[in-house]
């Protein structure tokens, strides 16, 4: 008896230990809110993986964007603008371009930012041991050189017009390579430095993100001198805390909270058209896909009005061409109009009169409305014959389904969103021949060598008359063939608590916060 | 008894291998790469290629399943494919927070539960019986998913009562174990209920109420004392339930904990951080089964452990 007490006595203590240390690890956050000046909260839906804007994936830019500059800037509509270099210009053979650097601008760690970090930071991301997820865009930079700390010259393969385009994207934030070269590649994701507004603080994993105004900044000193950055995933609970004042800004608010917000005094709405494009992607090298008529069918089997009405509460713009609207060289062309009739003869003419069996593969829970646009996408095309069975995967279920051979998925539907900040980027990805088989994440397998042919023009003269048109042209190209079959333009929703200003709202969905305040 | 303890604790090494043989088995035939995941949309096969290298998984599995026990048996559970970060690290720190929600809702469940399931069964087909085992019923048939949401509205951001998330004072407890506990706190009511019915009915309780001792002695001590072994079983299984149930409640008040660590790292199929999450849950069961079966050697003496 008496040794069975003590084996109890003994048990809950060790319990009551795991208990007592688990109220250590008190509250950082608290202590600090009572300081002068409040902090800057923003709540966002997805924790960062790293802060490497290198190796980071996932819509969190919002922090990058704080921590980091680009060499070229931008503005709301993302067109260029001077950033960390004042001035550029590409040279008569079009494949070199000059870069003149600002002068006495610093890293947080207070290393100079020169040529040298320049050339550092792309070289790295070139590196295949760097990991770098968008390293295949940038592989057209041919060499980088620092003739002196001012100047950075890139050298293209090949002319390459967008190279403005590439540079202010957030993958190309310019790293301090001291902090890199002491932290090493793994360490520095979690504490990262660049030249931007905020200095990074600390990270408490699946917690905050705390980050300190720049005293030094080289544009004017940051409106906060805090922000703190949470992630909460679930769309309800971040609806939850912005009403309940628990945050100055919460992004990516679902279309199924506006009306509850909108009632809110205390809260603003503000809608956007985003870059994000919504569309089926059918692997077309087999039948049923390979027949333009079926694609066609398809296209006219959906009403996208509704879905953009029901569905998505209003937010979101009718796809009227396969380039995203907004940026530039996108053309306006006809939607295709709701019209089942004509579906249904399309599918008879290509010897499909009784229909035919499909998949449709997607995320699910990626964003607000997914679920149901996708059983509208089934509801109106068994309405026309064709019977999709929906498959819904986690991201790396997709990413294996999107890596397969198309010529081994007939029947298959990739239902992803796409995200471009430029034309070369978007079309090119997703039409180009070679592009549209490649292993990896576009392998729809769409071809159309007159579509290559415009694509390859317009990315190899500087004369932007000339690209316009070859966009033009290949876009027209890409809708008669009805590539896929588009849906929206997505709008993002952004919620603030009223009397928060001086926030740019991008239209990747991301916040600059250097002006933000309360 | 110490050597029946010792015995238990040898067995949980076996336990514990075969854990981390299905764990490792499952996360590798499910589909999906990590390092295409982290390569991203416009990786070549060069590059995602160069990344599995980077991270060893292009090593023939049992290689990789053999350099993973190895290390972890020496205390290194490798880093994060995601965040970088060490996987013991990543584990350790967030196991607090998961341990504080599941005792906080075990002891709200507990104390409710007993209570509840006392009283009904004192008053047995009484309105109160009826209402509380109605109550009981809900409690258990409720998702937590929609209960925690609901309180949230309800006491966050209505009431302002307690934060609508995070981690922190006690005040960030109360919604997420009241959410977690909820179901628990069901099953214990009802299982107290039964548990005691049987027992008030016994002649001992009789005997008792013949010596003349005051109600709440009986009902305590000679009534919910016996009746306790079915609810400590009960109690022990639901503890496990509460520390893996923990996963939708953290999601939910986006606390902290290995449930959200658990559900990020499958979703990015961050095989490191799986294994590490999963084999300190199913540890963590184990132990705390043996905990009970110890507790009912105490509750009863009858019960002996050769």
């Amino acid at each position: 008896m008496k040794s069975r007490s003590a084996v109890v006595v003994l048990l809950t203590a060790v319990l009551l230990f795991f208990t007592s240390y688990s109220s250590v690890p008190s509250t950082p956050t608290e202590a600090r809110a009572a300081q002068p000046g409040q902090p800057f909260r923003i709540i966002d839906s997805l924790e960062p993986n790293s802060l490497d804007p290198a190796t980071g994936t996932g819509p969190f830019g919002t922090v990058q964007y704080a921590l980091y500059d680009t060499l070229v800037g931008h503005n709301e509509k993302m067109e260029p603008t001077p950033g960390l270099a004042t001035s550029w210009q590409v040279a008569d053979d079009k494949v070199t371009w000059t870069f003149r650097l600002r002068r006495g601008v610093k890293f947080h760690d207070g290393t100079e930012f020169n040529a040298e970090a320049v050339k550092f930071t792309y070289e790295r991301i070139l590196d295949p041991a760097t990991g770098a997820g968008r390293r295949s865009v940038y592989t057209v930079i041919k060499k980088v050189e620092a003739p002196d700390p001012q100047t950075v010259r890139i050298i293209t393969d090949g002319p390459f017009p967008d190279l403005p385009f590439l540079l202010l994207d957030r993958t190309s934030f310019i790293l301090s390579p001291t902090a890199v070269r002491k932290l090493g590649n793994a360490e520095f994701g979690l504490r990262p430095v660049g030249t931007g507004p905020f200095k990074f603080v600390e990270w408490v994993p699946n917690d905050h993100i705390t980050l300190d105004a720049n005293p030094d900044y080289w544009q004017r000193r940051p409106r906060s001198s805090r922000v703190i950055y949470k992630v909460v995933t679930e769309t309800a609970a971040r609806t939850a805390a912005l009403r309940a004042g628990e945050a100055d800004m919460v992004m990516n608010i679902s279309p199924n909270d506006q009306n509850v917000l909108r009632r809110d005094s205390n809260i603003v709405l503000v809608q956007k058209d985003s870059l994000t494009q919504v569309q089926a992607e059918m692997r077309q090298t087999m039948p049923p896909f390979s027949d333009r008529r079926v694609r066609q069918a398809m296209n006219y089997a959906v009403d996208r009005t509704a879905i953009i009405k029901d569905v998505m509460m209003g937010l979101g713009r009718i796809a009227d061409s396969p380039g995203p609207p907004g940026v530039w060289g996108s053309v306006r062309l006809t939607p295709y109009e709701y019209n089942p009739e004509k579906a249904k003869q399309l599918l008879a003419e290509a010897g499909y009169r009784s229909g035919f069996e499909g998949n449709l593969f997607y995320v699910s829970g990626r964003w607000g409305g997914d679920d149901q646009v996708a059983q509208a996408l089934q509801a109106y095309w068994a309405a026309v014959g064709i019977k999709i069975q929906i498959r819904k995967a986690d991201m790396a279920g997709l990413d294996d389904m999107l890596s397969r051979d198309p010529d081994t998925m007939a029947g298959w539907i990739a239902f992803p969103v796409r995200t471009s900040t430029y034309l070369d980027y978007h079309l090119w990805r997703l039409y180009e021949t070679r592009a549209a088989r490649m292993k990896g994440y576009q392998r729809s397998g769409y071809s159309n060598p007159r579509v290559d042919e415009y694509l390859v023009k317009a990315r190899s003269t500087f004369d932007l008359n000339e690209r316009k048109r070859h966009y033009e042209a290949a876009q027209k190209l890409i809708w008669e063939d009805a590539a896929f079959v588009w849906l929206f333009t997505r709008q993002n929703l952004l919620g603030v608590r009223k009397g928060t200003s001086g926030y740019e709202f991008l239209p990747t969905g991301m916040v600059r916060l250097h002006n933000a305040g309360k | 008894m110490t050597r029946h303890i010792i015995r238990r604790l040898l067995y949980t090494i076996p336990v514990m291998l075969v854990v981390s043989l299905l764990v490792f088995g499952i996360l590798h035939v499910a589909p999906g790469d990590p390092a295409a995941m982290l390569g991203g949309e416009d990786a070549r096969p060069e590059d995602v290629a160069a990344i599995r290298a980077k991270y060893g998984l292009d090593q023939p599995l049992y290689i990789q399943y053999g350099i993973w026990i190895g290390n972890a048996l020496r205390s290194d559970l490798g880093r994060s494919i995601v965040t970088r970060r060490p996987v013991l690290q990543e584990v350790v720190t967030r196991f607090p927070y998961t341990l504080e929600l599941a005792v906080a809702a075990l002891v709200a469940a507990v104390v409710a539960g007993m209570s509840v399931g006392v009283i009904s069964a004192t008053r047995q087909y009484s309105a109160i019986d009826h209402g509380t085992m109605v109550l009981a019923l809900l409690g258990v048939s409720t998702p937590v998913f929609w209960l925690g949401l609901m309180l949230i509205f309800a006491f966050s951001v209505e009431l302002r009562w307690f934060p609508t998330g995070g981690v922190g004072s006690w005040r960030h407890l109360v919604l997420p174990a009241l959410t977690l506990g909820a179901h628990s706190m069901a099953i214990i009511a009802r299982m107290t209920r039964s548990s005691m019915l049987e027992v008030i009915r016994q002649d001992y309780i009789r005997t008792a109420r013949a010596k003349g001792l005051v109600e709440r002695v009986v009902v305590l001590r000679h009534g919910l004392l016996n009746a306790l072994i079915p609810v400590v079983t009960v109690v022990g299984l639901q503890f496990g339930y509460l520390l893996g149930g923990a996963v939708i409640t953290e999601t939910v008040f986006s606390r902290r904990g290995l449930g959200r660590l658990l559900i990020d790292s499958i979703n990015s199929r961050d095989f490191p951080t799986v294994q590490g999450t999963l084999m300190l849950l199913a540890g963590s069961f184990v132990l705390v089964n043996l905990l009970v079966d110890t507790l009912y050697a105490y509750l009863d003496p009858r019960i002996r452990y050769e």
